[in-house]
């Protein structure tokens, strides 16, 4: 007990560590402030689509009397709520959209549409507790740990301080983790704070410290490695920052290089051309061109495929669908190169603490690819539901009612 | 005298294993930046071209069609690889490619790179101007931060100066050789980044003369970038007592300017000026739409009607003439409501580019604590992949929308009269609609639109050196 209170006083009279823990403090404090409110901001935003998209939909639903009509005009708002744990991982929210407006047209053309969002700062990232902790911290860490026994070497105090300590390596070992544990505090601390009222689940903020402290104890064996070779305090701090080069910066780059060349994606501007010809061919060709390919999918609108004007809804309807499944192959493929390539980075990750540390938040936020991947699954099923209800209306001319329109599918959101 | 002292930090640099190690790896990277950026930008521009060959023969192979729905499925705008998007490929990824140039709709640019990319942590975006922001500093402190320190420990500062070394020779001998090893670095990045792209201009279609003065303004951007670090690690190294204390100091600057402080920067100007979402944006503009449109009716109206059928004819009609003429009417009021809705959407795109700006401008000040930031602003801007760019870009992909949708609208209304939405354009018709020729902005342009980023920059070279000279002249006394 002697011991430790001994290191703390020890600690708290070395004033470059105390700045480095009061820097990791306000990193920490600044990154959970932000998160919070990035989040509460994207709650807002939702709030209020929410509700304009109902009071729109009122006052559309009283506007028109065929159904075509009603499914042009309509949009439909989908979104993908933040977790509450988002704060601290932001991950794919700066770059992949988290809400889109959907109607009952072709989906591909709009599933992809690019979000207003400033992409000098998705190009930068976000500054979250991810980034404080996995590429912040263990720079820290390392002007913290790297001249522990060094700086004793090249004063000519190790052996001294080695021979009288009750046993070798201890004052060593318990000044580094009470360092390695101030850091974590220094992180682990805000997060809690900001996390508990934030609504994030004790569950999940155990996991993300669990995250945190295996990541720094990860740069501490890193440091006790490097000290290993009785280098001088500059010749450590070099290393040390240079492994943090490479391990959270070269490898991460080496993967996403080798990934994106190991794994093709089809052209996304391909998916829309083709999709877009396959619309606007439709209006030219005969009409069978279009319902047979239809009909082939939906037999059961087979009885209602004639079409006698050279405008009708349904065939309009049925010719967006077309031009869907016309890129289905493409867009399938598109979306099974994203996952193989998210899984292939989750594999070769391992190679890279931090990014492996960055993952794990992100998983943690419901943050990652696989969470976007999971919304645009959403989007399509809520797609799929509102053509599923319009068909019958428009195939069998139905006319329009408020019964029938209160059945129209709801989007479901993902509020926890 | 300062011969010999270049001689001697020379000598000492290359006897310093570390330094040489890192300018190894600095090395390396580049050659792994620059080899990676030319691969990736030469396969964008392949797909680029291609995506526009394709599309131009989908549309003049569409054969007789009515123009109206022919401007439904119109063309694509494929933005061009910028001239050095493989020094600094800046917003390229995180921007759309492509913009659908499609009737009644002013649609933003679509398929980012960045969705389609496996990501880490944002940091490996990797490319010889990230190579140089983050790294770069590093070599710099690691040739530096002994330099008077080390001196003043070892007691050879005392050697230097009872010598007759004058403190300033002495800080500007270690200060050329410092600058100059990194400037020789940061030369030859550029150079080979900006021949290759001067290799691949053929296809491209940009100006070479272009090409070179924007490597130009690159080399001095971060000539100053390098003058600023360089004098900074002098100073460091000249104000404590030790070489250690030096290193820590410095890196400690590292971690928090180049590693932390830009990063934070983006998220305070986000906060303090929210991105509209799209969904928002959107509603807000279909809004602004509505309410921009005259009754059919009113003056107002008349005279747009009249503008479109002048321009069309391209004399100017008599007072009553208008409605005498024999023409497409449903064709008039499709391109009345273009003009009509082009205000509208200019307005709602020109208030966005605006947001970014003023997100801009608050990083512009917040690079008061880090010039790293302002260093980003330039980068982007010279190597022409900043959102100064891509609004050149989105403005003239809009221009051309606004040709091509009234080259069919006029065709229909001159010649379709009677036919309604029956009229069908001959297959030769597709032959007269403009082709989008885009020429992006020249280098002048990223100069007057970052001159305040350079302003910033220029300060802090300058307030770094005279700092270092000021307190060099008694610090290196001894």
């Amino acid at each position: 007990m002697s011991g430790l209170i001994r290191e703390i006083r020890f600690l708290a009279s070395d004033r470059a560590a105390l700045l480095w823990l009061g820097i990791a403090l306000l990193v920490a404090c600044v990154s959970v402030i932000l998160g919070l409110r990035e989040i509460a901001a994207q709650r807002a935003v939702l709030n209020d689509l929410i509700e304009i998209d109902y009071a729109e939909r009122e006052v559309l639903d009283t506007l028109y009397q065929d159904w075509g009509d009603v499914a042009y005009y309509t949009f439909h708002l989908t979104w993908d709520s933040p977790s509450d744990f988002a704060f601290a991982a932001l991950g794919q929210r700066d770059t992949s959209p988290w809400k889109h407006q959907i109607r009952a047209l072709a989906l591909e053309g709009q599933i992809y549409e690019t979000d207003a969002e400033n992409p000098d700062f998705a190009l930068i990232g976000r500054f979250d507790f991810a980034f404080a902790a996995n590429l912040l911290a263990p720079l820290l860490l390392i002007l913290l740990l790297h001249d522990l026994r060094s700086a004793e070497r090249t004063a000519g105090r190790y052996e001294l301080l080695s021979a009288t300590a009750a046993s070798r390596g201890s004052p060593w070992f318990a000044r580094a983790a009470l360092r390695t544990g101030a850091l974590a505090l220094c992180l682990i601390g805000p997060l809690w704070a900001g996390g508990l009222p934030g609504g994030a689940g004790a569950s999940t903020l155990i996991l993300a410290s669990l995250v945190v402290i295996l990541h720094i104890a990860f740069w501490w064996s890193v440091c006790v490695l490097v000290d290993r070779y009785g280098w001088t305090s500059p010749v450590n701090l070099t290393a040390l920052v240079g492994a943090w080069l490479a391990l959270a910066v070269i490898v991460p780059a080496a993967i996403k290089i080798s990934v994106e060349a190991a794994v093709p994606l089809p052209d996304g501007g391909e998916i829309l051309l083709t999709q877009r010809e396959a619309v606007n061919d439709a209006w030219d060709l005969p009409k069978a061109a279009t319902m047979e390919p239809f009909i082939e999918r939906h037999p059961e609108w087979a009885d209602y495929t004639e079409v006698g004007q050279p405008f009708e809804w349904k065939w309009y309807y049925a010719f967006q669908q077309v031009g869907d499944q016309t890129v289905e192959p493409l867009s399938q493929a598109y979306h099974d190169g994203r996952i193989g390539r998210d899984r292939l980075v989750g594999s070769l990750a391992w190679l890279s603490p931090p990014a492996l540390a960055e993952r794990a938040m992100q998983a943690l936020a419901d943050t990652n690819v696989a969470a976007t991947l999971a919304y645009e699954q959403r989007v399509r099923a809520f797609h799929k539901a509102l053509r599923e209800y319009y068909y019958p209306r428009l195939f069998r001319g139905e006319p329009v009612s408020t019964a029938s329109l209160e059945q129209r599918p709801q989007f479901q959101g993902n509020e926890s | 005298m300062i011969g010999a002292i270049i001689g001697k930090e020379l000598t000492e640099i290359r006897r310093d294993g570390r330094a040489l190690g890192l300018l190894g790896i600095v090395g390396l990277l580049l050659v792994l930046g620059l080899t990676t950026g030319l691969a990736t930008e030469n396969a964008r521009e392949r797909e680029v071209l291609q995506a526009q060959a394709d599309d131009s023969a989908v549309f003049l192979e569409q054969g007789e069609k009515n123009p109206h729905s022919a401007a439904h499925f119109s063309r694509m705008a494929h933005k061009p690889v910028a001239p050095l998007a493989s020094f600094d490929p800046g917003v390229s990824s995180f921007m759309g490619q492509v913009i659908w140039l499609e009737a009644h709709s002013r649609n933003p640019a679509m398929f980012r790179a960045a969705e389609d990319a496996p990501e880490l942590s944002r940091l490996e975006n990797f490319s010889i101007a990230g190579v140089l922001t983050l790294i770069l500093p590093l070599l710099v402190v690691l040739m530096g931060y002994g330099s008077i320190a080390g001196e003043r420990e070892r007691g050879t500062l005392r050697q230097l100066v009872g010598s007759g070394a004058s403190p300033i020779h002495l800080l500007l001998g270690k200060f050329i050789v410092i600058a100059g090893v990194a400037f020789a670095v940061l030369a030859a990045a550029v150079a080979i980044s900006t021949s290759f792209s001067l290799l691949s201009l053929s296809e491209s279609g940009f100006s070479g003369g272009d090409l070179v003065l924007r490597g130009l303004s690159l080399l001095f951007v971060y000539g100053l970038y390098i003058v600023c670090l360089t004098a900074v690690t002098l100073l460091v190294s000249m104000l404590v007592a030790e070489a250690r204390t030096a290193l820590l100091l410095l890196l400690g600057i590292w971690v928090v300017t180049v590693v932390g402080l830009p990063r934070l920067s983006a998220s305070i100007a986000e906060q303090v000026y929210p991105s509209p979402d799209s969904a928002t944006f959107w509603e807000d503009t279909r809004a602004s739409l509505q309410a921009n449109r005259p009754p059919s009716e009113s003056e107002d109206y008349v005279a747009v009607e009249r503008e479109v059928v002048e321009r069309a004819l391209g004399r100017e009609l008599r007072v009553d003439e208008l409605d005498d003429l024999e023409i497409n009417r449903g064709a008039l009021r499709l391109e009345v409501s273009e003009v009509i809705d082009q205000e509208a959407y200019n307005a709602a795109y020109a208030e966005l580019f605006a947001n970014y700006e003023k997100q801009k401008n608050l990083r512009r000040m917040l690079s008061v604590l880090s010039p790293t930031i302002a260093l980003q602003h330039l980068s982007r801007a010279y190597s022409g992949t900043d959102i100064g760019a891509h609004e050149h870009f989105s403005l003239e992909a809009e221009r051309q929308r606004n040709d091509i949708v009234r080259a069919m609208n006029e065709d229909m209304m001159l010649n379709g009269a009677g036919e309604s939405f029956g009229y069908l354009s001959p297959p030769e018709f597709w032959e007269t609609v403009p082709e989008f020729d885009y020429r992006p902005p020249s280098v002048a342009t990223a100069w007057s639109e970052s001159a305040r980023d350079l302003t910033i920059l220029l300060f802090w070279g300058l307030a770094a050196m005279a700092a270092m000279f000021w307190f060099g002249a008694d610090r290196t006394r001894v």
